[in-house]
């Protein structure tokens, strides 16, 4: 046979392989699946796109960090109602206080399409001078398709990760934006660097259940002029640090999370790098992060820090921890560096 | 034993290390231990000399970074060989010297719950 025919036998062979397949019930099934997924998909966006906008009012003082059990109730009011078919007016004209953290929690659940589903969202800014300006240059609408909210030039820096990945340079030029704002110069500074990289790495570990790297996470820098300060936030929308986190023994994950064993009471095990990782690779030399973290969050240079996962809040500074009224689904870090250098 | 050989981090690897695994993004913990560290120590041991590592100048060195490569390293060679043939050179800060010792002495985490 010559090498044409041996050719056109072979492509004969491979197509009848192809035919037959297309024939076979499994084929036909995962067809029809398939189709049903996308009519799915399609009814929901029409859904969405004739549903109606249910305004949305945020409460006066717009702070998660400073008002979290109102702030956490307003976003879960707002996943609810994305969840009841409807879309949503996100009003934040009248707020009295509205404090960075926000502003990155804010675009994080916008963007989070496991928080909208497939809902639209809209929205004002703030009518206040200054929290208008810093919505404004915050980059938020940059984020967003918007019209009619324009967009500031700004010293700040607002960071999608997209690879969900550890990001040694959105760590370097996050801190090259903090340190030039305060000291007029950037030079390293270890502990704001190893804070933002350990943030990242907690991301991309444990912040889904089921894969590495599965979750976005979000950096804001918010450089304020008035305090010659640099306020960090870093969100994720995981699962939370205590969901994701493994305890030794059945009884002990199974209780985790209830009375018995409330979130609270894993805090300063959290804190000492006690709790173990989910992730089994290594598991022995792991966990050295988040008493990193602790450790640098004590230094003169952070005016504050705070972790807020699941139902609780911990003040990094004084010890300090507090329940939260509801569940919060991810982890929120935010910390502020202030003109107090020291190595 | 005398230095004959050195890793200067800044500039054969990155000013910016980042976490534990390849797979956590670049310049990672295991990146550097793999791709210069591992086979400059061999070629300490087998030379019987020490190598230099320069830590200087860089803009930090996360926990996870510093695990996964001088602490995964102690952990397959053995302290006691890491340190009689590596020496850490931290003139910029003693905290990053004794961290990065600490590690190669205590690569595994303490007790845990």
């Amino acid at each position: 046979m010559s090498q044409k025919g041996k050719r056109r036998k072979k492509y004969q062979e491979i197509r009848k392989r192809y035919q037959d397949k297309r024939h076979s019930s499994k084929w036909k099934i995962r067809k029809k699946n398939k189709q049903i997924q996308k009519e799915l998909i399609k009814k929901a966006f029409e859904k969405y796109q004739n549903a109606p906008y249910r305004e949305h009012i945020a409460p006066k003082n717009f702070s998660f960090i400073n008002n979290t059990d109102e702030v956490l109730k307003y976003f879960d009011d707002a996943h609810t109602i994305f969840e009841s078919g409807d879309n949503v007016t996100f009003e934040i004209s009248e707020v009295d206080e509205m404090t960075p953290d926000t502003l990155a929690l804010l675009i994080a659940s916008i963007k989070n399409p496991k928080f909208r589903k497939r809902g639209n969202s809209r929205g004002n800014e703030p009518e206040k001078p200054k929290l208008q300006k810093m919505f404004r240059q915050s980059g938020f609408n940059e984020q967003v398709t918007s019209s009619g909210f324009p967009s500031v030039p700004s010293n700040h820096l607002l960071h999608k990760e997209v690879h969900n990945k550890v990001e040694p340079r959105v760590a370097k030029k996050a801190c090259i934006t903090g340190l030039k704002h305060i000291h007029g110069v950037a030079e390293p500074f270890p502990p704001l660097y190893e804070i933002l990289i350990e943030c990242m790495s907690n991301s991309h570990n444990h912040a889904s259940l089921n894969d590495q790297g599965e979750c976005r996470w979000w950096l804001y820098v918010f450089t304020d002029p008035d305090t010659k300060s640099a306020s960090y936030t870093f969100v994720d929308l995981g699962v939370g640090i205590f969901k994701s986190a493994y305890m030794a023994g059945k009884i002990n994950e199974y209780l985790k999370g209830t009375i018995a064993v409330p979130h609270l009471n894993l805090v300063d095990n959290l804190l000492a790098g006690k709790i173990q990782s989910r992730i089994e690779k290594d598991r022995p030399i792991r966990g050295k992060g988040i008493p990193q973290i602790t450790r640098h969050a004590k230094m003169d240079c952070f005016s504050e820090f705070y972790i807020i996962t699941n139902d609780v809040k911990i003040d990094l500074k004084t010890g300090k921890k507090y329940p939260v009224a509801g569940d919060f689904s991810g982890t929120l870090l935010h910390w502020t560096l202030i003109n107090n250098y020291e190595n | 034993m005398k230095i004959e050989n050195k890793i200067v981090i800044l500039t054969d690897f990155t000013d910016s290390p980042g976490a534990r695994y390849r797979e956590d993004g670049d310049f990672s913990g295991q990146e550097f231990l793999e791709d210069i560290l591992l086979d400059k120590f061999n070629d300490a041991v087998a030379g019987n000399y020490i190598l230099l590592v320069d830590v200087d100048s860089v803009w930090g060195y996360p926990s996870s970074f510093i695990s996964g490569s001088f602490g995964k390293l102690s952990i397959e060679k053995g302290a006691e060989l890491v340190l009689k043939h590596l020496e850490i050179k931290s003139d910029n800060s003693k905290t990053r010297y004794q961290e990065i010792i600490s590690e190669i002495k205590h690569p595994r985490s303490d007790v845990r719950v």
